[in-house]
């Protein structure tokens, strides 16, 4: 079946996330000091190499991508890692401020939320302009 | 700016939650038996329905005014009702109860939806939209959170 244009970013999506935690798992393998982490580490690089193959095929693509013009890999995989960061703190914010009783601190946690939101724009204009994120 | 199709996607989701919520304040608003529940869920349809404005407005190519002080004066009353809801517990009617949980994970999700579509904007004025109406969800789960807090419908542990 053909994917929709929804289907086909959503997916595109998670492809992304995928190079970045198996970029991520690449490296702190490589860092890890304790062998017992190193192993866990190496052995989920060949689990996430699987759901990206996965994915990759839903896509019609091979699993690795073709490198858009001088995009610094290393650079560009920080700044994703980062903008995930600041995405997951945001939606952490957003879960906590629903069971706040004192309404001071919602309104504090909700300005924390914010400027979350706000580092987020910055790595993702950043990322924009050298061509790292890509906007379908 | 002309809006990418990934950034419509999201407004598109936006948009069917805040249909849904308003369909749900209504019918809820119809259900509730509690008078007090009835106004807050009538009023929070006609905030859901600035929200779906909002939203079509943004769809249509336009950056909504954000009105501050109309949400001054919201946070006022919100306040002066908390006060007056003190004391007041007791007898849950569990009907209401059932109501306003389902309609406050309603609100949490919208605001989940708000805070996944943010990050992907380009445009910084639809971020900011599209922040403040995360803000009223947040501020619409407030209201019904306090209003089950003081009918002893929300335990806090």
């Amino acid at each position: 079946m053909q994917l929709s244009q929804k289907e086909k970013m959503l997916l595109e999506d998670l492809q992304s996330h995928e190079q970045m935690v198996i970029q991520k798992c690449t490296d702190y393998a490589n860092q890890a000091q304790d062998p017992q982490l190193k192993q866990l580490f190496q052995s989920m690089v060949q689990q996430e190499q699987q759901h990206i193959q996965k994915i990759s095929q839903k896509l019609n693509q091979t699993p690795a991508q073709e490198q858009t013009g001088q995009v610094n890999q290393k650079d560009a995989m920080m700044c994703q890692d980062m903008l995930s960061s600041k995405k997951y703190l945001s939606s952490v914010y957003n879960t906590a401020i629903f069971e706040i009783q004192d309404k001071a601190i919602r309104q504090e946690l909700n300005a924390i939320q914010s400027d979350k939101q706000k580092l987020g724009e910055e790595i993702f204009r950043y990322m924009q302009s050298k061509g790292m994120y890509q906007v379908h | 700016m002309q809006l990418s199709p990934k950034e419509q996607n999201f407004l598109n989701d936006a948009k069917s939650q805040e249909i849904l919520c308003i369909k749900k304040y209504n019918n809820y608003a119809d259900q509730a038996q509690d008078p007090e529940l009835k106004q807050i869920f009538q009023k929070l349809a006609g905030k859901e329905q600035e929200h779906l404005n909002s939203i079509n407005q943004i769809l249509s190519g336009q950056i909504p005014a954000v009105n501050q002080q109309n949400q001054q004066q919201q946070q006022q009353q919100q306040t002066q009702k908390q006060a007056s809801w003190q004391g007041q517990t007791g007898f849950v009617n569990q009907q209401d109860a059932d109501l306003c949980h389902d309609i406050l994970s309603t609100e949490k999700y919208a605001s989940q939806t708000y805070d996944t579509a943010i990050f992907e904007f380009r445009d910084p004025n639809i971020r900011q939209v599209l922040n403040h109406i995360q803000k009223e969800e947040q501020e619409h789960g407030e209201e019904i959170f306090n209003y089950m807090q003081s009918k002893g419908m929300y335990k806090v542990q």
